[in-house]
């Protein structure tokens, strides 16, 4: 099983392959590089955070940024978030493995999708499909599916 | 000019001059009704690279040698513009390969560096197939001189044994019949029908019959395997369709037509098209235009002069 990376590490792979990725956890969403390090450190807290210790963790920045960055990620979908007497606490909606799992299947989308067209030097199984015509696809399980029981009555 | 530097400038002008005249023919012969001939993936893959092999031919075979047995001795030669332009294009021509060669590379290794980063683990029976944890249904051989084969591990859970065995059998076919370096080669391939629609058209024709003629050589005769091949097809585009990432994923209307063709193909198979003469027909019409034009070279070399130093 993969080790889950660094912290550090993890942070600036994260950051590239959002600014890079398109369209992952909800159409055209981009991680700047304070979101990117917000959203490592809500993942790398066992239980909520708050604004406010959010931003004793992040000295240097202002109270109202670090609320703006978590509305942020609340509103692309990545945090969920309740309030807790009159403040709002924050916590991850996706696992940090389930977020670099969705940022690279999209990356691997786009490259296959290219590929198509342009580039990359592979051979797929089946290239990527057009508008998807179920009822085709259900005629052709249904010729396969008949051509089993025949060589399985076939077989007996 | 030295005459070496004026001897590039021939070699340089002659494989444009050629693989102008030949991407043309290619163009024309397609247009004119070869696409509905051409069906076989190494019949299409000879057409692509004609203008590319044939230009080499003529340029080794020919104007090389009538050059260097009729050219007199000078320590220098004027040169005239055209042969400078012709020279000029074969350098855009050979520039565009390689950025596309680079750009190739580049979306290649992107590709394995995104599967890397979610650990490939295993191998599958004596070919080694890389398992990715992604969440599209990735089943592709990648990469032009070192291949490996890699399935997104979701499927081992979407298809049966059978099927996943089918897929795996249809990666190795095209792995063994080195189905990337003859993509790769069309990729670079420095000739204008790179940039002109029936190259493109060839490509995708040929990784069509590519598709089909891997799966013939994955499962042969054998009618449980082809069943089984059908069914992992199916499942597999079944997975690509529900793929909503972006709409650009979704613009090869070709490849559902593909799977319907496959699955016939599978289920019902047909003759082998019968195109593998084409191959033999170029081959032997090359061999013999040089014989043709040995005693010629006199004359070859009186049109090289006049290339050499013609000026708008």
């Amino acid at each position: 099983m993969a080790q889950r990376a660094p912290l550090k590490v993890a942070k600036s792979r994260l950051r590239r392959l959002a600014i890079v990725a398109d369209g992952t956890l909800a159409p055209g969403i981009r991680l700047g590089p304070l979101e990117s390090r917000v959203l490592e450190l809500v993942w790398a807290r066992e239980s909520t955070l708050s604004v406010r210790q959010a931003q004793d963790l992040l000295p240097g920045l202002a109270y109202t940024t670090v609320m703006t960055t978590l509305d942020r990620l609340f509103r692309k979908q990545l945090l969920g978030r309740r309030r807790l007497g009159r403040a709002f606490v924050y916590e991850p909606r996706i696992s940090h493995d389930g977020a670099l799992c969705e940022l690279v299947s999209a990356q691997i989308a786009d490259l296959l999708a290219e590929s198509g067209g342009r580039s990359a030097i592979l051979s797929t199984l089946v290239r990527t499909v057009g508008s998807t015509d179920i009822a085709l696809l259900d005629q052709l399980d249904a010729l396969v599916q008949a051509e089993w029981e025949r060589l399985k009555r076939a077989e007996k | 000019m030295n005459m070496l530097f004026v001897l590039c400038l021939v070699l340089l002008a002659t494989y444009a001059l050629n693989c102008m005249l030949l991407s043309l023919l290619v163009a024309l012969a397609w247009s004119g009704g070869l696409h509905r001939v051409l069906q076989s993936a190494q019949a299409l893959l000879a057409l692509r690279l004609l203008p590319v092999a044939g230009a080499v031919v003529l340029l080794l075979g020919v104007a090389l040698p009538a050059f260097l047995a009729h050219e007199a001795e000078h320590p220098s030669e004027d040169v005239g513009s055209l042969i400078c332009i012709l020279a000029g294009i074969s350098l855009l021509l050979f520039g565009a390969a390689i950025r596309r060669g680079c750009v190739a590379w580049l979306d290649t290794r992107a590709l394995l560096r995104c599967c890397k980063f979610l650990d490939p683990l295993l191998s599958t029976g004596m070919q080694r197939v890389e398992l990715v944890d992604v969440n599209v249904p990735l089943v592709a051989v990648v990469g032009g001189l070192r291949q490996q084969i890699l399935i997104a591990r979701a499927l081992l859970s979407v298809c049966s044994q059978a099927e996943f065995r089918e897929i795996v059998a249809h990666e190795t076919a095209h792995l063994r019949a080195r189905d990337n370096l003859k993509l790769l080669s069309m990729i670079i391939a420095p000739d204008f029908l790179a940039w002109l629609p029936v190259g493109r058209t060839l490509t995708r024709r040929w990784r069509v019959a590519a598709e089909f003629e891997a799966d013939k050589r994955a499962v042969g005769s054998d009618p449980l395997r082809r069943v089984a091949l059908a069914s992992a097809l199916i499942r597999v585009a079944r997975l690509m369709g529900r793929n909503d990432y972006r709409d650009t994923v979704l613009a090869m209307p070709i490849g559902l037509q593909e799977v319907e063709g496959r699955v016939h193909q599978l289920l019902a198979p047909q003759r082998d098209a019968p195109n593998s003469k084409v191959v033999r027909l170029l081959a032997s019409g090359g061999a013999l235009l040089l014989l043709a034009l040995l005693p010629l070279y006199g004359w070859i070399h009186e049109l090289l002069e006049f290339l050499v130093h013609f000026s708008f």
